[in-house]
């Protein structure tokens, strides 16, 4: 479990193009989470989420602000989900997690969460002997095995089928409640975010921060809940009257 | 005629798969070239060169059987093939980091660009000669000559498929924490090997042909050599049979061994899934 | 290129730096750092002249100066006889190339024919051709002409197969299908395909044919650039050798880059996608636009 603090985090990138200005994604974001959470970030294309979690993981640079992402003290360890599985295509599946793993008994733990994700005895394919749902398990695997201290996901649900990605959920909501992880999750998906999560981030374009939501109910949480099915209206009823304020004060913008 | 589907076939099912049928054509196309070939030579030996300028395909068949039968083609054929892969894995040595930097930086893509241009247009005998002056009777000169001429080809392939590498697996690996070499190792280089083998097989023709050349002016033992042995004993038959041997063989080689391997080693790829 | 501060500006180095980080600058480190091998080779092998004798011994060669006293340097006579057998190969292994490539490309009876024997002959080294004709014909012209135009002949060839089946089957079809004429068929549609091709094969047989030319007078001539070669390479005079490389190589690229790849450009404005891998590949291996 970790500590991840964001403050006034600021991220603009350059003109792509003759003609377009400069775009910030992000202009100016606080906030914190810690413990044993699991907080989702929603909201529309281009609200800057997927940037904001590739600046938490280092792959990208903030221009101005602070992220820190710390546990008792010394930097934490980061596991990452995409949204697609991202596993080398040349490496068996075995071999993709002893990629991202160090440290002892690489091969043990490898095996014990390829077998809680129900993969281990394809631990010597290669990807393209998978399907996209069985890759993006193992992705899951894989970013678990590292036994992070704050876990990001990025979508990782989106490119699969309904039926693969609901019975992921469930699997993703187990291995949280047991392995007492720090999680970031980002979707444009509110219900899925309301099934998961025990916090939502609600961001409007440019991360801006327009709501920050508890959701207390109990786990484990299944989509046909009767309180799960009215939180999620609710907070649908949330996000489109956000959409609806962003869109009429980009309209008042065009018109002055 | 029934309609059943014709790709893949359930037992009992008399009739070939699309893969088979395709071999068939395969397996038929090469006799009927074959076939062609053999006639032209016939009728280039019979009716226009006569015999001593042309042997005819059989006296020459006859030959070629009596080398592969004594032994003699496998003593010298092994030494040619040991030349040509130590000299492709000097172009792999050299060509992938040159590629990688002509790749990368701007600076050293001007920097080889003359070089790896010229390497490719030097006239084989420039190789051979200079082989033999420099290292005299060795190994050397062949290995390095089928180096240098197949290093450009190498060199350019790798280059472009330095395009073709993934940035979401190098984004993966950095969230990761992996560090540069181990990302050049397990995505860089798996990245662009297939278009360094493409380079490989590219210039395999190319490479040959200036070994052979290599050989004939300074070996002491190999196809090349055999080949001159012949030239120098004033025997057009015996020249003949060892030059189709070789190129039978290579052509063999190009289209078996290095395709099996180059699927072996992209076995992982979703195309060469069947 | 980063724009210069005030002080790069001042100091001398500053522009030295900036001038070596060019792409210019990168190229002429390549060429010191190719003297400086060639120069680290002579040192390790005593028979191999560095480059200062080397060049020392063209400009003498050239001159028409004295090699030490006996011998007298020759230049213009044996490129006088060289180039002359050099066109003449390429002429006729055009014509030959082209006529085969016609018909293979053509005729479906003709392409499975003889298909492979094209392959066959591409795949022959051209010091087979240099020996057989020497067996065939000793010494003199003809036998450098024809070790020449077999050895590229099968190249232009096989180009000319490519460019006529990459006219697109429905073009063929469609021009039939209106009963166009045979000869209006030829000169409008497959002409200007073929075209790019062509000159691909005109390019090959050049460069292929440079080389056999070498390789023809090395054996069977008493005088050219080959034998002038291994005239040098005989009498052990080894700085005559390379003095020679340097002309033949220079030739030939000199060729190449200011003659071929221009007129090549221009002959394939009309191409699209469809070029075959290894055209694009040989053409990436020396077409300056990668750098430009």
């Amino acid at each position: 479990m970790a500590t991840l603090t964001v403050e006034h985090l600021h991220k603009r990138f350059p003109a792509i193009e003759r003609g377009s200005g400069p775009t910030t994604a992000i202009e100016d974001l606080t906030f914190e989470i810690a413990g044993h959470v699991f907080v989702s970030v929603v909201g529309p294309s281009g609200c800057g989420k997927s940037t904001l979690l590739n600046i938490v993981s280092g792959i990208e640079t903030s221009t101005r602000g602070t992220v820190s992402v710390s546990q008792d003290g010394r930097p934490a360890r980061l596991g990452y989900v995409f949204q697609e599985p991202r596993l080398l295509p040349w490496r068996t599946v075995m071999q993709n997690m002893r990629y991202v793993l160090d440290g002892d008994d690489v091969e043990g733990r490898a095996h014990q969460y390829l077998r809680i994700v129900g993969l281990d005895d394809a631990s010597g394919k290669f990807p393209s002997q998978l399907s996209g749902g069985m890759q993006q398990r193992v992705g899951i695997a894989r970013a678990f095995a590292v036994e992070p201290d704050l876990l990001l996901m990025d979508e990782p649900f989106s490119h699969l089928d309904a039926i693969t990605a609901r019975s992921l959920r469930e699997q993703l909501q187990a291995i949280w409640a047991e392995a007492k992880k720090t999680v970031l999750f980002v979707t444009h998906d509110i219900a899925e975010a309301v099934q998961l999560s025990t916090r939502i981030l609600m961001l409007a374009p440019a991360g801006r921060l327009y709501a920050d939501v508890p959701i207390d109910l109990p786990y484990p949480r299944k989509a046909s809940d009767t309180e799960v099915a009215m939180a999620q209206a609710e907070l649908l009823g949330r996000f489109e009257t956000m959409q609806e304020e962003t869109d009429s004060a980009r309209a008042a913008d065009v018109a002055s | 005629m029934s309609s059943t589907p014709v790709a893949g076939t359930s037992r009992g099912d008399p009739r070939l798969s699309l893969a088979g049928r395709r071999r068939v054509r395969g397996v038929a196309g090469l006799v009927v070239g074959v076939g062609g070939f053999l006639l032209v030579w016939t009728l280039l030996s019979e009716l226009i060169f006569g015999e001593f300028t042309l042997p005819p395909p059989l006296e020459i068949g006859q030959l070629m059987w009596e080398i592969v039968r004594s032994g003699e083609f496998i003593h010298h054929f092994v030494p040619t093939i040991l030349r040509l892969a130590y000299g492709f894995g000097l172009a792999l040595l050299i060509g992938f980091p040159v590629g990688y930097l002509m790749g990368t930086s701007r600076w050293w893509r001007a920097f080889f660009h003359d070089m790896v241009m010229v390497a490719g247009s030097i006239p084989g005998i420039t190789y051979a000669v200079l082989a033999l002056v420099l290292f005299g009777i060795s190994i050397l000169g062949p290995v390095l000559s089928v180096g240098l001429i197949s290093m450009p080809y190498v060199a350019i392939n790798v280059a472009e498929g330095l395009d073709s590498v993934d940035r979401r697996l190098v984004q993966m690996s950095d969230a990761y924490g992996r560090r540069r070499p181990t990302i050049v190792r397990n995505v860089l280089i798996p990245s662009v090997a297939p278009f360094a083998f493409a380079g490989v097989r590219l210039s395999f023709a190319l490479a040959w042909k200036v070994e052979q050349l290599t050989e004939v002016f300074g070996s002491s033992s190999g196809v090349g050599f055999q080949i001159r042995h012949e030239f120098e004993d004033f025997s057009i038959p015996g020249m003949l049979a060892w030059v189709l041997l070789f190129i039978v063989f290579m052509i063999l080689l190009e289209r078996f061994v290095l395709a099996k391997l180059e699927r072996f080693l992209f076995r992982w790829r979703l195309e060469d899934r069947p | 290129m980063s724009s210069t501060t005030t002080t790069a500006r001042r100091t001398g180095t500053g522009r030295l730096a900036r001038y070596f980080r060019s792409d210019v600058g990168a190229r002429v480190t390549s060429y010191v750092f190719l003297l400086v091998v060639w120069q680290l080779a002579a040192l390790y092998e005593e028979r191999f002249p560095p480059p200062a004798d080397a060049l020392g011994f063209l400009w003498i060669e050239v001159s028409g100066g004295s090699h030490g006293g006996v011998v007298r340097g020759e230049f213009l006579e044996h490129f006088a006889a060289t180039l002359p057998r050099f066109a003449l190969g390429v002429a006729i292994s055009m014509v030959l190339g082209v006529l085969s490539g016609v018909l293979i490309g053509g005729s479906k009876i003709a392409e499975a024919l003889l298909k492979d024997t094209l392959l066959m002959l591409v795949a022959l080294p051209a010091i087979i051709w240099a020996f057989l004709t020497q067996m065939w014909l000793g010494l003199g012209d003809d036998a450098v002409v024809i070790t020449t135009f077999l050895s590229a002949f099968p190249f232009v060839a096989v180009n000319v197969v490519q460019g006529i089946q990459a006219v697109p089957r429905d073009l063929r079809r469609m021009s039939g299908a209106f009963h166009v004429s045979g000869y209006r068929r030829l000169r409008h549609m497959l002409l200007p395909a073929v075209t790019g091709y062509l000159f691909a094969g005109f390019r090959f047989a050049v460069i292929i044919g440079w080389n056999a030319v070498l390789l023809g007078e090395w054996f069977s001539s008493s005088e050219g650039v080959g034998w002038r070669s291994r005239y040098w390479y005989d009498a052990n005079r080894y700085k005559g050798f390379v003095a020679w490389v340097i002309l033949f190589v220079g030739f030939i690229v000199l060729l190449d880059r200011l003659v071929l790849v221009r007129l090549q450009r221009r002959a394939f404005r009309w191409r699209d996608a469809q070029l075959g891998e290894t055209e694009r590949q040989i053409e990436e291996i020396d077409v300056g636009a990668t750098v430009s």
